[in-house]
């Protein structure tokens, strides 16, 4: 087990609330400044929050408007919905969790929320949908947490004994559809280069 | 949750929320902190020191395990709402657990149980001169403050106060500017056609493109 005093959650995770507002507001920038860009096929993920420090960094707000007119959210407003979807994890997971099935330890919906939180500090609710997110989070939680659930039961509302054999005959399906996709899709193979989870893991 | 999320959506979605937390996935929560302050609180109001520190309304026995019991209890109901906040990433664990057994502290003692001198007592188990010591002393009313605040909906907890007007305004906004679901060009052509329909499903780009070959 690895001493707190060692992890990157010390080192590289904790914040000032200035820096936390800073880290936010340059997520929000850098998602405004790619918004207004020509739309590339792969969005672009961000982890400048890991050790942020730059506290002279951050003080302009990037384009307001894109490029149909609309205007942007606003840190504070994003952060409205990451907290929104952060509250609703426990509900999702953990020892409160709506589905019997999903009941885990706390240590896993606390894990979810921590991870959540930690991407939409250098990432923006307008790239990445905070959803979607959320039940990665959970997904990735549990696995994290050494109480791996079922992806397909992640998915689902509470579903009547039918449909879930219906539901695990499409998620098969999708299942490999996905897995052939990611494979052969050469934008997520930069992904697969990035997996050095050996070397960066907690004692780094 | 109304709208279910699809398996592609949460492995894609995965492989996007892996490096953008730098793959740093171990984390550690204040649970644990709680449970073992209470237990080293236990044996520590026993000893001559931390008698002291212990003070019942209208009663002089020794402390028993049992008479932490709420305030641990009440202490790990406030970690419930730190663990969706901000707090986290502000303190360690440790500082959170500890502040969280202050509030709770003050909590039950209003009820009529137990008080306990919690700030007394970090000076009086831990080293003094000791650069940690000195630091969670100095910052303890700070959380304190911040852990208190949590039951208001301050610091970034979604479990209480929350405005639902002004969060379904931001979704509606986010509508018109993500790059995620329905896009912009979508929704207004469908503005001018018919509004019966709502919200249209994402067709899910990678899967045209794999059907395709």
């Amino acid at each position: 087990m690895t001493d707190f005093s060692h992890s990157t959650q010390l080192q590289q995770w904790i914040y000032t609330p200035q820096l936390l507002q800073l880290s936010r507001k340059k997520a929000n920038r850098l998602a405004r400044q790619y918004l207004c860009s020509e739309p590339a096929p792969n969005q672009p993920v961000f982890d400048f929050a890991r050790g942020f420090n730059k506290t002279d960094e951050g003080l302009e707000n990037g384009p307001a408007e894109n490029r149909t007119g609309d205007p942007f959210l606003t840190p504070e407003e994003e952060g409205r919905l990451v907290d929104f979807y952060a509250a609703k994890l426990p509900s999702l997971i953990g020892p409160l969790a709506q589905l019997p099935k999903l009941r885990r330890e706390v240590k896993v919906s606390a894990t979810a929320a921590l991870l959540f939180r930690r991407f939409y500090l250098s990432n923006s609710v307008m790239i990445f949908d905070p959803k979607a997110i959320m039940v990665a989070s959970a997904f990735l939680a549990t696995k994290v947490e050494d109480a791996m659930s079922p992806v397909r039961v992640l998915t689902g509302t509470l579903l009547t004994y039918d449909f879930i054999i219906l539901a695990s005959v499409l998620s098969v399906f999708s299942m490999t559809i996905k897995h052939s996709n990611i494979l052969s899709c050469p934008d997520s193979l930069t992904f697969t280069n990035r997996f050095n989870i050996l070397k960066k893991g907690p004692n780094s | 949750m109304n709208a279910p999320v699809s398996i592609s959506e949460i492995l894609t979605s995965e492989l996007a929320l892996l490096p953008g937390i730098n793959f740093d996935l171990m984390c550690f929560h204040s649970y644990k902190a709680v449970l073992a302050f209470t237990e080293d609180l236990r044996t520590f109001l026993k000893t001559e020191k931390g008698r002291v520190l212990a003070t019942f309304p209208g009663d002089d026995r020794a402390v028993i395990g049992q008479d932490l019991k709420a305030m641990h209890d009440v202490a790990r109901q406030l970690i419930d709402d730190v663990l969706v906040s901000d707090v986290p990433l502000l303190y360690s664990p440790g500082q959170i657990g500890l502040a969280a057994l202050m509030v709770a502290n003050e909590q039950v003692q209003l009820e009529g149980a137990i008080s306990i001198n919690l700030l007394g007592y970090v000076q009086h188990r831990f080293d003094q001169g000791n650069k940690e010591s000195a630091e969670i002393q100095s910052k303890l009313p700070e959380i304190f403050v911040v852990v208190k605040g949590l039951k208001d909906g301050l610091n970034g907890c979604g479990n209480h106060n929350v405005d639902m007007g002004a969060l379904k305004a931001v979704h509606k906004k986010l509508k018109r500017c993500r790059a995620w679901g329905v896009s912009e060009k979508k929704t207004k052509k469908k503005r001018k056609g018919d509004d019966g329909i709502g919200e249209t499903v994402e067709p899910d780009l990678k899967k045209v493109k794999s059907e395709q070959e």
